[in-house]
Order: structure tokens, then C-alpha cells, then sequence
């Protein structure tokens, strides 16, 4: 059976430079597909909704797929009901998309919408997938570099983590011979996008005092409740000695748990 | 917000029960004597703790005088004018930091419109009349796990029940952030992403790869940053009890539970535990061997790094990683100041090192004065001993 995987492309733009570039997430999300067609012969559609000229999309077609499609939108015009239109008529079996734009509101509500409207499920935040006949695991990237399993029914929606596997370079030839397709969306609703008034972001707010005072409280109370411990200090033990204390150590904060188990 | 008490006083006088009602006196000395803390250097006075009744009978008994009590009464919303949903992820049965912020934007955005906050939970939490919920609906027995389809189903029932004006979620990424995403694109509605301020019915959320602030009419969904909430008052709220509508959902999407961490692709910023070694150790392979059997990430100090013993990337320091660990064991590691920089967010520092004067003693929660190979050799056989047991 032929797997169809659907990546979901933009263009972003560089966090110092502020120059467009391949989204850092959407990039990894293509890395992942190329990486599923190269193991499991699926076939990649790698998908953009927006002006075709934008040169960016030729550092895309530089990481080895054989065409890109674009669908044709003029600037100011909302991307989300075309592609949502687009895949629900394609229907693929795995839509792989960043977690959040790099320009504009950056909401990161559009895997939710499209799954919404597709009626697929979805994962966020995947750092690796295998694929099995009827269903899709999923490893979802959790902080201090935990991994958690998922197992959804395909087909299914899926955001990639910037913790997945970094994209490959894109080259020059690839880049220049690869494909990109137009295609129009004749039935999808030309809505203009919602715009919102934009100013230079301002400085982080500091915490809220009300806040802070409420940190300071759980700092006293935990003051009260342990002694202080800090720079409990140990001279002229045994070898043998010193090591029971730092185990001791380690297995009262609960590092040496079971759970943690290679 | 700056607070205003007349204006909460005039607003908390109908709701609060006769008995309050009647203004106490506030009695410092006797607050002050049973907030201080343990002695010390240092004059530290814990003011969040309420007097109990025998402390200021007791306090009062000794100045010879008969004070009437001060009772902490929580504020009591009896019939609000609507409801403001609060969802905060209180993952381990309590609120983070993260949590009250959006405790704190559904209070602000509550007391604009006269409304009530209620806390939607997932667990039972402690607490929460503090963090200024006025009732608390709990769901349980049902979300063990990662259960997103549920808690969004959940969350919509509530929804459904109550028809809040406004539902705040923190905005992360695989807890209240993914479960308000979910909520909208069920509801078809736009939800405000990455709010740093409410402000007389505007919000401000961040975007644009952190380079713009856009701002828009609140929504009736919104999803707040970190450090961005207002101010929880101290005034302590009810946190009654609501009964929770029933939830069924048939999920397609499993928890196949958490996975062993693979240390080598993790990045060391990102390390829970990290085990570095410097100029005292002598047999690396014996420190690579206590990292395995410790679960924990490589990393050392320059000099460890020039040596060759370890990859450059695997280097601590101002011109290395800034790492965040919960633990950091330092192995022979006297700690330049460039070292001691890069390790000032970890948690807890266990330094074992043959000079008691070296600067990372000072830093450590544990020094241990003596030689890191020697210590790493006991260190290793212990653990295997404790394997065998196991």
C-alpha cells in the first residue's frame, strides 16, 4: 500500500537577520518525511501555499524531493481555507507540519484546524515516528529530553518539535531541478487574513509582584520546613565513605529512580 | 494592577459572612512573634501564615490583654456575573509558576467584569482558594496519562455547563498550550496565542518569531505566556467544590508511556543530570563508566576538553553550554569562575575535590573534600553492588 505523507512547508524568517529562510520546524518535519520515504517507499508532497516566485522554496526542493506544490495565493489573503481545501480533496495518510510560523501571529493553530477539518487526529510536538499498517507511534519530545510514546490510528495530523533530527543541507542542483508545481484551488473561499494592529515587541514584563510575593512565600515555608542543607560539607572520609554519601545523596532527591532506567 | 483597597473593601462587604464583618484588630507584634522563622544571621518573618487561634490567645494572654481574634475568612462570590475558566496544568498536583500566571489572567480578566474565576483541574490540587479560584470543578479517575481528546472533551463539557466569558490556558507546548488549541479548533473559534497583557479588554500577544507584539479584542479563548499573568491579590477565595459533568470520548490516540532517555541525543543544555570531570581524574574510561551507570550526561571543564579526554562539545562553561540540571556532580573540578558561570541554574551541585578551598566547595549543596578518581572507583563498585541486590 502506498503511504502518502503531506508536509506542510512556509517560509520563514531568521531570528537575528530577520532574512527568509526554510522554517526551522518545517524543515525538520521534511526531514522526517524524506526519512519515511527513504524506509517505508512512501510517497512525499511537499505542499505551500503562497507566492511560487518566493525563492526560499527552492532551499526545500534542495533536500531532495522531486517537485513542491505550491498553491497560488496573493499576499494578505488567508492560506488556511486552500490548504484545508486542498487536503481534504488529496486526503493523505500522514500530514507533517511545523509546530508555529516563524512570521506573522505565529498562533500554531493550524495543524488543530486542519485536523479539525480533515476529522484526522493529532499529535504535537513529535521527535520521531514509525509507521505501521493502521497505525502511526509517535515520539512526542517532553522537557530535559524525555521522550513520551504515542500510538494515534492513522491518518493522522502530526506538529514536529524543533528537538527532531535537524534537517539536511540543501543543494544547489537538487534545488534548481526540482519541480514546482502550481496548482490552483478554484473552489476554496478567498478570505482576506484577519489583521491585527502590530507594534515592535516590547521588553518581557517582569513577574507580577502579587506573583513573586507568592514564590517568596513558598521559599520561606520551605525554609521553616528543611533545615539548611546547603554546603553540608565531608573532610578526611574514606573513599567508601564519601561515595555512600553522595548515593545517598542522589537517591534522596530521587535520581537514582527506577523509572530512569536506560 | 495597582490594588485598591477601598474599592475591594466596598466590594467584599456584602459577601462576607456577619461574624468577618465585624472589623478586627490587627494585632502586628503577635503576627510578627509567630511568623518568625527558625534564628539565623538573618531576621525572616513568614507573614503568609494565619494566626491561629491558640497563637493569639497565647499572645494576647502575654501582654495581659484580651484581643479579639483575627479570622482569615475567604472572599465569598456568591452569584457573580459570569464565569472566567481557568485550566492550569498542575501536572504533579501543583500549580507552577507557569499556572499562576494564568491564574492570575483569569483573576484580572474575572474582576473586570464582575465575573467569578473557576479552576478546572485534573487531579486533586492543593491550594487553589489561595491562587484565587472561587470554585474548582475536578475531573479525575478518567485522565490518567496523556489523555489530550479527553481533557479537551472535558474541558468543552465545562464549557458547555457553565458558558464562561472567557477560558485561559498557559500557553506551553504539550500542556494547557496543546490542550487550548485543541479546545478552539473544536469550537471553530481563534483563540489569543502567547498573551503577555489583558489591558481594558485588549490583549497582547507575542508573535512574529518574538519580534512584534500584536494586539487584539480579548477572545473568549486565550492562551498566556509565561510571567505574564496579573496579579493574584491576596485575598483568599472560596474554591468551592462544583460537580463536574460527565465526559465520554473514544480516544485515537494511545499513552504508551514514557521512554528511556537516550542520553546521547540530548542536547546538554537540556540534561537532568550531568556528571563533569576536570584535572582530577586520571582514568577516563572509569568516568564514562560511572556516567552510564548513573544515567546521566557527560560533560567537563576546559581543561578536561583541551586534554582531548572529552569533545569540545561536551565542554561547561561561559565558552561552552550553559547547562540547567537538577544535578550536577563535579568530579575533580576546582571551578574557575568561567565553570562556576555555567553551571549557576543547576539545582543541586555535589563537588568532590582534593582542595578545600576551591571555589566550587562554596557552590556545592555537598563537597566532599578528597581524591575524584578514588571516589569514582568507590562509587562505581557501590553501585554495582547495589545492582546485584536489585
Amino acid at each position: 500500500m502506498l503511504l502518502e505523507v503531506a508536509v506542510l512547508v512556509s517560509v520563514g524568517r531568521h531570528p537575528v537577520s530577520a532574512r527568509a529562510r526554510r522554517a526551522d520546524g518545517d524543515a525538520r518535519a521534511a526531514e522526517m518525511a524524506l526519512k519515511l520515504c527513504e524506509r517505508y517507499g512512501a510517497q512525499l508532497r511537499l505542499i505551500h501555499a503562497g507566492d511560487p516566485a518566493e525563492p526560499v522554496l527552492r532551499d526545500y526542493c534542495g533536500m531532495g524531493p522531486d517537485a513542491l506544490v505550491v498553491l497560488e495565493l496573493a499576499s494578505g489573503l488567508d492560506a488556511l481555507p486552500v490548504i484545508s481545501r486542498y487536503l481534504c480533496a488529496a486526503r493523505p495518510r500522514l500530514v507533517l507540519t511545523g509546530s508555529q510560523a516563524e512570521q506573522g501571529v505565529c498562533s500554531g493553530q493550524l495543524p488543530y484546524v486542519l485536523a479539525e477539518a480533515l476529522g484526522y487526529p493529532i499529535v504535537t510536538s513529535i521527535a520521531g515516528i514509525e509507521l505501521g499498517l493502521t497505525h502511526a507511534d509517535l515520539f512526542q519530545a517532553l522537557p530535559h529530553g524525555r521522550r513520551r510514546g504515542l500510538r494515534a490510528s492513522l491518518p493522522v495530523v502530526a506538529s514536529v518539535a524543533l528537538a527532531a533530527p535537524p534537517p539536511r543541507q540543501s543543494a544547489f542542483a537538487r534545488a534548481r531541478r526540482a519541480l514546482i508545481v502550481r496548482e490552483a484551488v478554484p473552489d476554496a473561499p478567498r478570505v482576506p487574513a484577519p489583521v491585527y494592529s502590530q507594534r515592535p515587541a516590547r521588553a518581557h514584563q517582569p513577574r507580577a509582584r502579587g506573583q513573586g510575593a507568592a514564590a517568596g512565600i513558598d521559599r520561606l515555608r520551605a525554609i521553616r520546613e528543611a533545615p539548611d542543607s546547603r554546603g553540608q560539607r565531608i573532610e578526611g572520609a574514606h573513599p567508601d565513605e564519601a561515595a555512600r554519601a553522595i548515593l545517598d545523596h542522589l537517591t534522596g532527591k530521587g535520581v537514582l529512580k527506577s523509572d530512569r532506567a536506560r | 494592577m495597582r490594588r485598591d483597597p477601598r474599592v475591594e473593601r466596598e466590594h467584599a462587604e456584602p459577601m462576607v459572612s456577619t461574624e468577618a464583618a465585624v472589623r478586627v484588630r490587627r494585632d502586628p507584634r503577635a503576627l510578627r512573634a509567630v511568623g518568625l522563622l527558625a534564628p539565623g544571621a538573618r531576621l525572616r518573618i513568614d507573614r503568609s501564615r494565619p494566626m491561629t487561634l491558640v497563637d493569639a490567645a497565647a499572645s494576647a494572654q502575654a501582654r495581659g490583654t484580651t484581643s479579639a481574634l483575627p479570622v482569615v475568612v475567604p472572599l465569598i462570590v456568591e452569584d457573580p456575573a459570569c464565569w472566567v475558566l481557568a485550566v492550569p496544568d498542575a501536572s504533579d498536583g501543583r500549580l507552577s509558576l507557569h499556572d499562576r500566571d494564568a491564574q492570575g489572567a483569569a483573576r484580572g480578566l474575572a474582576d473586570s467584569c464582575g465575573g467569578a474565576v473557576v479552576t478546572l483541574v485534573f487531579e486533586p490540587v492543593e491550594a487553589l482558594g489561595a491562587a484565587g479560584a472561587d470554585r474548582v470543578m475536578r475531573f479525575d479517575s478518567v485522565m490518567q496519562g496523556y489523555a489530550p481528546e479527553t481533557r479537551a472533551a472535558a474541558v468543552l463539557a465545562a464549557i458547555d455547563t457553565l458558558q464562561p466569558r472567557h477560558v485561559v490556558f498557559p500557553d506551553n507546548l504539550t500542556g494547557g498550550g496543546d490542550l487550548g488549541r485543541r479546545v478552539a479548533s473544536r469550537l471553530g473559534e481563534w483563540p489569543a496565542t502567547h498573551a503577555r497583557r489583558c489591558k481594558n479588554g485588549a490583549i497582547v500577544s507575542h508573535g512574529d518569531g518574538g519580534r512584534s507584539d500584536f494586539l487584539h479584542e480579548t477572545p473568549r479563548l486565550v492562551l498566556v505566556d509565561s510571567g505574564a499573568g496579573g496579579t493574584v491579590s491576596e485575598v483568599l477565595r472560596e474554591g468551592r467544590m462544583l460537580e463536574a459533568p460527565m465526559v465520554a470520548v473514544d480516544p485515537r490516540i494511545t499513552d504508551l508511556g514514557m521512554l528511556p532517555v537516550d542520553l546521547d541525543s540530548v542536547p546538554l543544555a537540556e540534561a537532568e543530570v550531568i556528571v563533569s570531570g576536570g584535572a582530577g581524574i586520571k582514568d577516563w574510561d572509569s568516568f564514562h563508566l560511572l556516567a552510564r551507570a548513573l544515567i546521566a550526561a557527560e560533560g567537563g571543564s576546559r581543561v578536561a576538553c583541551d586534554a582531548g579526554f572529552l569533545p569540545r562539545e561536551r565542554q561547561i562553561g561561559a565558552s561552552g553550554t550553559l547547562v540547567a540540571p537538577r544535578f550536577y556532580l563535579a568530579l575533580g573540578i576546582s571551578g574557575a569562575p568561567q565553570h562556576l558561570q555555567g553551571i549557576a541554574r543547576a539545582e543541586s551541585v555535589i563537588a568532590v575535590n582534593t582542595d578545600p578551598h576551591a571555589e566550587i566547595m562554596k557552590r556545592a549543596d555537598l563537597a566532599i573534600v578528597g581524591d575524584a578518581q578514588s571516589i569514582i572507583n568507590a562509587l562505581l563498585r557501590l553501585l554495582a553492588e547495589v545492582r546485584d541486590v536489585a
